[in-house]
């Protein structure tokens, strides 16, 4: 007898275990946030709970680097969020499938969100086929980050406004010593060589989507890069240090980067201050650079789509996306957060002038795979292992051959 | 007679139901994919993939891409396996030797890199072989070699690769033949040293021959390990640079996979892997069971 009431005893302790009493009217929902925003986010979620007490925040950080694979299992599985962060450039992907969900009806109820608040070419990102499958977040373009000092020791008190005078610049640079060059990039990074054959008019896709890659203004465009690391303006390898130290150094003192650079150049090399700046493109058919950036999308099978559309409406709202600035030092995307930051920042300035050059890659769900072609052929041109006219025809067999294969 | 075999079969079950969820079922599960068209498309509608038959297996044939990636995988295999086998036999050797003090110290500093995790080891050896800030380069310095960038340039990127799967291998196959070592008769070695063979030709005629088995083991493993190269490139090379040096198969299956999502594709690909192993394998037994 008395050990039958222990076992009911035992039952119920791992009863209340598996089963928690779910507290009335609390909905958690699932919010996924990668690299440095999923660091920063916490900062913002209190505030959020405070304004909506019925709703609380589960949030994953999950690192770039395993983003789209732990995106696409987890739609395959069925294991979604409720809301996650979305790369731009991975949109194409996810609404092929057919995960994600349509966001029209939504905004049409919503009375603080519309989608005029956004820019254009930012919002853009996330219209699918006609429907706003996401919301933008953070906008993200390509700038060159520079000595200032380093530059006016070789005579440019601003930085090269065109490719002539880009060139020319890094020629000075690269003749103050054996081990001095000019500028870091990688070759076998799209987000750094595709802005310069988009500012030389060069395409990926014509009009009607066959490889426009072995088009004059591409292949002249990958030869103009040949010789920057022909010249050793920039290096295939800089051998294992990042692109602050290099700057730091003065080895490399220009790169290529995203804004949220400026934060870590801020934290990571304090006693640069005041001797780096940001620059726009320099000019040839335009200044164009990779148009890119994050959205928030909610799934059509997530659980509790109402409050994550709240935490949406919540993220999207001025003040908010500038506080946003400030803890992640990323671009607001909301056109009223960006005049308040211009007021706080003067190098929103350059922001918003290089913004409006901004070129996003195809929306096809091919693009990954497009992506690490564009990156290997770049490279074996870089590398002069292929002449850039070969490197791009083989390029274009290998963008014919993807997209037959869907 | 019935009953006889009920009673095992039912403690048997727990694990025979997770062996057929995990292992029998996924097996057969992803031989049917390779034959669909399986792709982002049917990510969430599983209906939208269709049969293709062995269209999978012809378009690997002629992906430029996969051959370059066996290639690179054999490449590594070739290089990888006998290093593996001299060096750890060499490194057994020493480590069993009686004068050498702090021996345990020693074995265990070699088991180490072993059992730490993979992407930290990887970490480490970046730091070795990294061009400009690197200690290999800096040791060659010394003697006024100038060293190559090992991790960007295309001849010298699978070496980096070779040089930390030994270096971190090393230490497991060297126990193994530690293991192997202490199995051997001490009458052996004095009869040896009656017929008058000195220190190399016991190791040469007792030693070697003795361990023949541990060899045999220790080559298929290593070999299998090696067709499965893929944590080292993913984070050594950014997954398999430069210009896919150090593409190895099972990373193209994992972009093709969990990347691209051509599920049916990266399927058809890895039974391929799969055929490799399994032929080289049977081989390496058969050519083992010849001479021993």
């Amino acid at each position: 007898m008395r050990r039958s009431v222990r076992l009911f005893f035992v039952l119920i302790l791992i009863m209340t275990a598996v089963f928690p009493l779910k507290a009335a009217n609390v909905q958690t929902i699932s919010l996924w946030a990668m690299g440095v925003e999923g660091q920063n986010i916490g900062k913002l979620l209190p505030q959020f709970e405070a304004e909506n007490p019925g709703i609380k925040v589960k949030l994953q950080v999950i690192p770039w680097s395993a983003a789209n694979d732990r995106l696409l299992t987890a739609v395959a599985g069925g294991t979604v969020p409720d809301l996650t962060q979305m790369g731009s450039t991975y949109m194409a992907q996810f609404t092929t499938a057919g995960a994600l969900e349509d966001l029209s009806p939504y905004l049409a109820k919503s009375n603080s969100l519309k989608l005029d608040d956004f820019f254009p070419a930012c919002r853009d990102l996330y219209i699918v086929d006609g429907k706003p499958y996401g919301i933008p977040w953070y906008a993200d373009t390509r700038f060159f980050f520079y000595r200032t000092d380093i530059l006016e020791e070789v005579g440019y008190k601003e930085f090269p406004d065109t490719w002539d005078e880009f060139i020319d610049c890094c020629r000075k640079l690269r003749a103050r010593g054996p081990n001095q060059h000019a500028v870091n990039m990688a070759a076998g990074n799209w987000q750094v060589t595709m802005n310069f054959i988009w500012a030389n008019g060069g395409r990926i896709f014509d009009e009607e989507g066959r490889p426009a890659v072995t088009e004059e203004a591409f292949v002249e465009a990958v030869a103009w890069l040949v010789d920057i690391f022909k010249n050793e303006y920039a290096l295939l390898d800089t051998g294992g240090s990042n692109i602050r130290q290099e700057l730091a150094n003065g080895r490399l003192p220009i790169f290529i980067g995203g804004f949220w650079e400026g934060n870590l150049l801020r934290t990571e090399t304090p006693h640069l201050d005041g001797k780096w700046s940001i620059a726009l493109m320099p000019m040839k058919k335009s200044r164009a650079s990779f148009m890119g950036g994050c959205g928030l999308v909610i799934f059509k099978r997530a659980r509790q789509k109402e409050a994550a559309w709240k935490l949406i409406e919540f993220l999207s709202r001025p003040e908010i996306q500038n506080q946003w600035r400030e803890a992640a030092g990323s671009i607001p995307a909301n056109i009223e957060a960006m005049a308040m930051a211009a007021e706080q920042d003067p190098l929103m300035k350059i922001v918003f002038e290089q913004l409006k050059e901004g070129v996003a890659p195809p929306v096809v769900p091919q693009w990954p795979e497009i992506e690490g072609r564009l990156n290997t052929r770049i490279q074996e041109a870089c590398y002069g292992v292929r002449t850039p006219l070969e490197a791009c025809q083989l390029l274009a067999k290998d963008l014919e051959k993807i997209m037959a294969d869907y | 007679m019935r009953k006889k075999y009920l009673t095992p079969l039912l403690f048997l079950l727990p694990s025979l139901i997770i062996i057929f969820c995990f292992v029998v079922f996924p097996v057969f599960f992803s031989l049917y994919i390779s034959l669909t068209d399986f792709n982002v498309r049917s990510l969430v509608n599983w209906g939208n993939a269709k049969l293709i038959g062995l269209a999978n297996y012809r378009h690997l044939l002629h992906d430029e891409l996969f051959l370059k990636c066996i290639v690179n995988t054999l490449y590594f295999v070739v290089l990888m396996v006998p290093l593996v086998l001299v060096l750890s036999l060499a490194l057994a050797l020493l480590l069993n030797l009686p004068l050498i003090k702090l021996r345990n110290f020693f074995r265990m500093g070699f088991f180490m890199p072993y059992i730490s995790d993979g992407i930290a080891i990887s970490t480490v050896w970046y730091w070795v072989v990294s061009k400009d800030y690197g200690i290999l380069n800096h040791i060659l310095s010394w003697f006024g070699i100038k060293g190559p960038g090992w991790l960007t340039d295309v001849r010298f990127a699978m070496l980096a690769i070779v040089g930390l799967v030994v270096w971190r291998s090393l230490g497991y196959y060297a126990m193994l033949y530690l293991a192997g070592l202490q199995n051997i008769p001490q009458q052996l070695y004095e009869a040896a040293e009656i017929d008058g063979a000195n220190r190399w030709q016991k190791i040469w005629y007792v030693t070697i021959p003795l361990l023949a088995p541990t060899t045999l083991f220790i080559s298929i493993t290593s070999m299998i390990g090696g067709f499965q190269l893929f944590t080292e490139p993913l984070t050594l090379t950014n997954g398999g640079g430069p210009m896919d040096a150090t593409k190895t198969i099972v990373l193209f299956i994992y972009e093709n996979g969990f990347r691209y999502f051509k599920m049916g594709y990266a399927a058809a690909s890895s039974y391929i892997l799969f055929a490799f192993i399994f032929i080289v394998t049977l081989f390496q037994i058969k050519l083992g069971e010849q001479k021993y």
